[in-house]
């Protein structure tokens, strides 16, 4: 294909604005998939999906364009995933297109998340197609969104497409305006080899699958390849292009997207954002962007059944084949035993892998309270990267800690304001700015859409900030985060002593000036959750080696069936047994038995 | 051979009770001669394993026995006597319902043959009586002991309950000190237990009614222990007291391991290792036990393994408060106990739920109260679960 008539784009949306649907008529509208093979192949991956554990979906899809004029075209959509934790992959995706559909919901407007992946696009000079989805809904505003679309991100108004991804209206447009106003690629077919990695998967033939598009030169033959960034090397076994199913060709054009089979058996060593060029006739730089994604949350992972240990092994083994973003190592704790200490991109990731690992690995597991990575500098002038509670040095040996924090940006109607500046100063956040998105006085009072925006520490919004935001809100707000920086705080950890024995699963570190009432509120959960035992059991919270809270689980009095009736012998155990099932499950720490759910206690410190 | 005993349940109810979960069906009276006849027609199955043997003990239990004529009653024990001879001053027990009975009930009874009489007392508060959907008051259980006197009951037994919602300790005593005025031979003390699926469980759920309080229940069966002690009543069981010569001895087969069939709808037999249920409902229970075959009305029956056998052996002898001699149980399983489950032993010691004297491992005090917990534990530490 002439590389005049090549448009690679992709498509911005919030999650449930159409963005699947949409994409599913464009490939059906061009011929490109048929309604029978939509249906075959959306059941067939679901399938597989199931079998394998790994989305199938078309990542990319090449798409033959025959304009109404007579011209053809090549489109390439590239896929972008949708979640604010892989900010990174998207710009990736971004990076590898010329332009981008903005497909906006016409009765719900634009989202946090979305103006964030919009910003990312005008940094990366793409041009924008913006698209209102939805307007066959009764509830609609396709004017409204138009004008917030207009004022927030400067379309005219003869730019938006209104469109219905469901029944097709404006589809003919949206193809046209793609071809018409996306432009081709650039790049040079005679300049030495430079093709991007913009996403990569596992094949256990043909071993890491890397989804590329070539910027300059172009990539075929047997020459030996080489990725700039990591440095590794590989015989390209395979070429080819989606259709969306994966088509062997024998080369890939300057401008186009397509794959190569790496035979790499780490995706480790084919990242996203690499570049590839040829070994024996390499480009002079990369291409720019490159970074390694960079956990943010950490967690540990424990079996419950202690059996399970090297089963979870090799599902994280098998689940990092294809996430080179999960990194994790082996952790023991006194309390929990063997497990593995995880880093995520967030917390969705987080939930992810570890709904991943109990689904498709049928494991039961553990999930310790999430934490940020702290910086200490210790007093020898050295500094030690924390991403365990239990880890942190002694406070006689902590010059000082600093923290991650985070830009938030908040969307949401302006009745809302005071319930999001009370969220987040509660928050230890601090207030940024404020714009409204649309005008209020066209409106009625409290509905104009309003971006707040707050720096806040890391740590405060990752356990339950999105959930309580959504709830002070009636579910109306949206929100964007991104790291800035470190910042130095007086923080304590707070040490949980059961029966006098510190409980290293239990503790947590929070701002000092949080540390006397969180450790009160964790004490007397643990209180209602650790049934009880044997014995008198005190719980403690101490802030180095000061306890700051204590409580006791009174020695249990009464456990007894009062009456075995008529010799009935086997329905008495049937209670009994389920007594020994329940007790099984509890993780015996020291001489106490300690639910699962306790260790869950930390994530409700804020329920009171 | 050894001796046998029997249990025969009597599976109907004027009312049934909101806290009761037994076998038990109010409405069903049509059914009672056919059921004694199913009755009488199972125990002719058995005549093979009673064969040679003697009868230690009968127990009629229910639902309510006393709603069975004195004739039904006769009946069943005639058929016992018919397969193996009741021992000589044996005791035959039954439960009865305070409100319906009658001197010509009683006395019918007492020639039947039946030695002990249990009153299903509750409680001397007419309130709690209420609560419980108790049908009779507290005068009727009065009346009802001394007609059992009257009628030559030497043994008469009063169940009561506590652990109620909203029960006080004082309440309870008051109730407690009533039933001991009345002189009573025997005392059975059970904690109300909300059990699944029962109208109370409901009430509970739906919060209509307050969850029993254990620790008030504990200290309430603290108190039973020292209000009893005093009156001159000796506990031998978890839940029973008695005057000197008046432990139940059908009751203490259950827990020291003796053997017993299982006659009438859901009972429960232990015969030679095996443990069988029969069929629950009365209309089906009679329809298989007319077929007169042994067995011929067991749902279900099973021999437990080693590590149930221990668990079930262990939590049954140590609801008697002289608990079992550690080598009885070695001569039983083959194995000492103590080199089983050490650790198991070590812990409730120092917790202060077990003690050993004389070669015995008994409950403490305290652990009365905790025996489930004890057990439970046992069943970890034989991997039983």
């Amino acid at each position: 294909m002439d590389q005049s008539r090549i448009r690679n784009f992709c498509i911005i949306a919030h999650i449930d604005h159409g963005k699947s649907t949409l994409a599913d008529r464009l490939l059906e509208s061009t011929g490109t998939v048929s309604k029978r093979e939509m249906a075959e192949q959306l059941l067939d991956s679901m399938d597989l999906e199931r079998e394998k554990g790994i989305t199938i979906k078309a990542a990319a899809a090449r798409i033959a364009y025959h304009a109404p004029d007579g011209v053809e075209y090549e489109f390439n959509l590239i896929d972008t995933p949708g979640h604010v934790d892989f900010t990174y992959e998207v710009s990736r995706s971004l990076a590898a297109c010329e332009g981008a559909l903005l497909v906006v919901d016409a009765s719900q407007g634009i989202e946090a998340q979305t103006l964030a992946n919009v910003y990312l696009a005008m940094n990366q000079d793409l041009k924008l197609i913006p698209v209102l989805n939805k307007i066959d809904l009764p509830h609609a505003e396709p004017e409204r969104v138009a004008a917030e679309l207009e004022r927030v991100i400067g379309f005219d108004r003869d730019e938006v497409i209104h469109a219905s991804a469901k029944d097709g209206t404006g589809v003919p447009e949206i193809l046209a305006a793609i071809a018409e106003r996306i432009p081709p690629p650039k790049g040079k077919a005679d300049e030495p080899l430079k093709a991007l990695i913009f996403d990569s998967k596992y094949d256990a033939f043909k071993g890491v699958m890397a989804h590329v598009r070539v910027f300059e030169g172009r990539l075929g033959g047997r020459r030996s390849l080489t990725l700039m960034q990591v440095g590794s090397q590989f015989e390209p076994l395979e070429y080819g292009v989606f259709t969306p199913a994966m088509k062997a060709l024998p080369s890939l054009e300057c401008g186009e997207v397509g794959y190569v089979a790496t035979g790499l058996k780490d995706v480790a060593d084919c990242r996203v954002g690499d570049t590839i060029t040829y070994l024996d006739e390499p480009a002079a730089d990369p291409l720019p962007g490159y970074r390694q994604a960079k956990p943010m949350v950490f967690a540990g992972i424990y079996p419950t059944d202690s059996d399970q240990y090297q089963e979870l092994r090799e599902a994280l083994a098998k689940l990092s084949l294809n996430d080179a973003s999960l990194v994790y190592e082996p952790e023991s704790s006194a309390a929990l035993g063997f497990g593995f200490r995880c880093g995520f991109l967030g917390l969705l990731h987080l939930e992810i892998v570890g709904e991943r690992l109990e689904r498709e690995y049928n494991l039961s597991l553990l999930t310790t309270a999430p934490s940020v990575e702290y910086h200490v500098t210790v007093t020898n002038g050295e500094v030690v990267l924390v991403d365990n509670p239990a880890d942190l040095p002694d406070p006689s040996r902590i010059e000082k800690i600093e923290e991650p924090w985070a830009k938030i940006d908040v969307i949401t109607p302006s009745r809302y304001i005071g319930q999001v500046m009370e969220l987040v100063t509660t928050r230890r956040g601090q207030f940024l700015r404020m714009e409204y998105l649309e005008p209020e006085s066209e409106l009625s009072p409290g509905e104009a859409r309003v971006m707040l925006e707050y720096d806040v520490p890391m740590a405060e919004i990752l356990v339950d900030f999105y959930d309580q935001l959504k709830g002070s809100t009636s579910g109306y707000a949206s929100l964007d985060y991104h790291l800035t920086g470190y910042r130095e705080a007086a923080l304590v950890k707070v040490d949980v002593l059961v029966n006098s024995v510190p409980v290293d699963a239990l503790s947590l570190i929070t701002h000092t000036a949080n540390a006397q009432r969180e450790g009160r509120v964790l004490v007397s959960k643990l209180r209602e959750l650790i049934p009880r035992q044997m014995f008198d059991v005190p719980i403690q919270a101490a802030v180095g080696g000061r306890i700051i809270s204590r409580e006791t689980i009174r020695a249990m009095r009464k456990n007894v069936l009062a009456k075995c009736y008529g010799g009935d012998i086997t329905r008495k155990r049937k209670l009994l047994e389920k007594q020994a099932e329940g007790k099984k499950k509890m993780k015996r720490v020291g001489n106490v038995e300690i639910p699962q759910e306790a260790f869950m206690a930390v994530l409700k410190l804020r329920e009171e | 051979m050894r001796p046998i005993s029997v249990y025969v349940h009597v599976p109907f109810c004027t009312y049934k009770c909101g806290y009761c979960d037994f076998n038990a069906y109010a409405g069903l009276e049509s059914l009672i001669p056919a059921y004694r006849d199913a009755l009488v027609a199972e125990i002719g199955g058995y005549a093979e394993v009673l064969a040679g043997r003697e009868i230690a003990t009968v127990g009629f239990g229910g639902g309510t026995p006393s709603e069975m004529p004195p004739e039904g009653i006769a009946a069943v024990l005639d058929a016992l006597r018919a397969a193996a001879p009741i021992a000589g001053g044996a005791e035959i027990t039954l439960e009865a319902n305070p409100g319906t009975l009658t001197g010509e009930h009683l006395a019918g009874l007492r020639s039947a043959g039946v030695t002990r009489l249990s009153l299903g007392a509750q409680s001397f508060d007419a309130g709690e009586l209420r609560f419980l959907d108790r049908i009779h008051s507290p005068e009727a259980t009065a009346s009802a002991l001394r007609l059992a006197r009257g009628a030559g009951f030497e043994s008469v037994n009063l169940d009561l309950m506590y652990g109620l919602p909203g029960q006080t300790l004082a309440a309870w005593e008051a109730s407690l000190r009533a039933a001991i005025a009345l002189e009573p031979d025997h005392l059975s003390c059970y904690c109300l237990t909300v059990e699944e699926g029962t109208p109370l469980a409901r009430r509970v759920r739906a919060g209509t009614v307050a969850t029993p309080d254990g620790d008030l229940a504990a200290d309430t069966y603290d108190r039973a222990g020292e209000l009893l002690a005093d009156a001159g009543f000796a506990q031998y069981e978890l839940s029973n007291w008695a005057r000197p010569g008046h432990e139940s001895r059908h009751n203490r087969v259950y827990w020291t391991w003796g053997e017993y069939l299982g006659i009438g709808a859901g009972a429960h037999g232990f015969v030679g290792g095996e443990r069988s249920e029969n069929i629950a409902h009365p209309r089906a229970y009679i329809e298989a036990a007319m077929r007169g075959m042994r067995g011929s009305a067991v749902l279900a029956a099973y021999t437990p393994d080693a590590a149930m056998m221990i668990d079930d052996y262990v939590s049954s002898c140590l609801r008697v408060t002289e608990g079992f001699a550690l080598d009885a149980f070695a001569r039983e399983f083959g194995g000492r106990l103590e080199a089983m489950a050490p650790r198991w032993l070590a812990d409730c010691e120092a917790a202060g739920w077990l003690e050993r004297a004389d070669g015995r491992l008994r409950l403490t005090l305290r652990g009365r109260q905790l025996h489930s917990e004890v057990v439970v534990r046992l069943m970890g530490a034989l991997g039983a679960v």
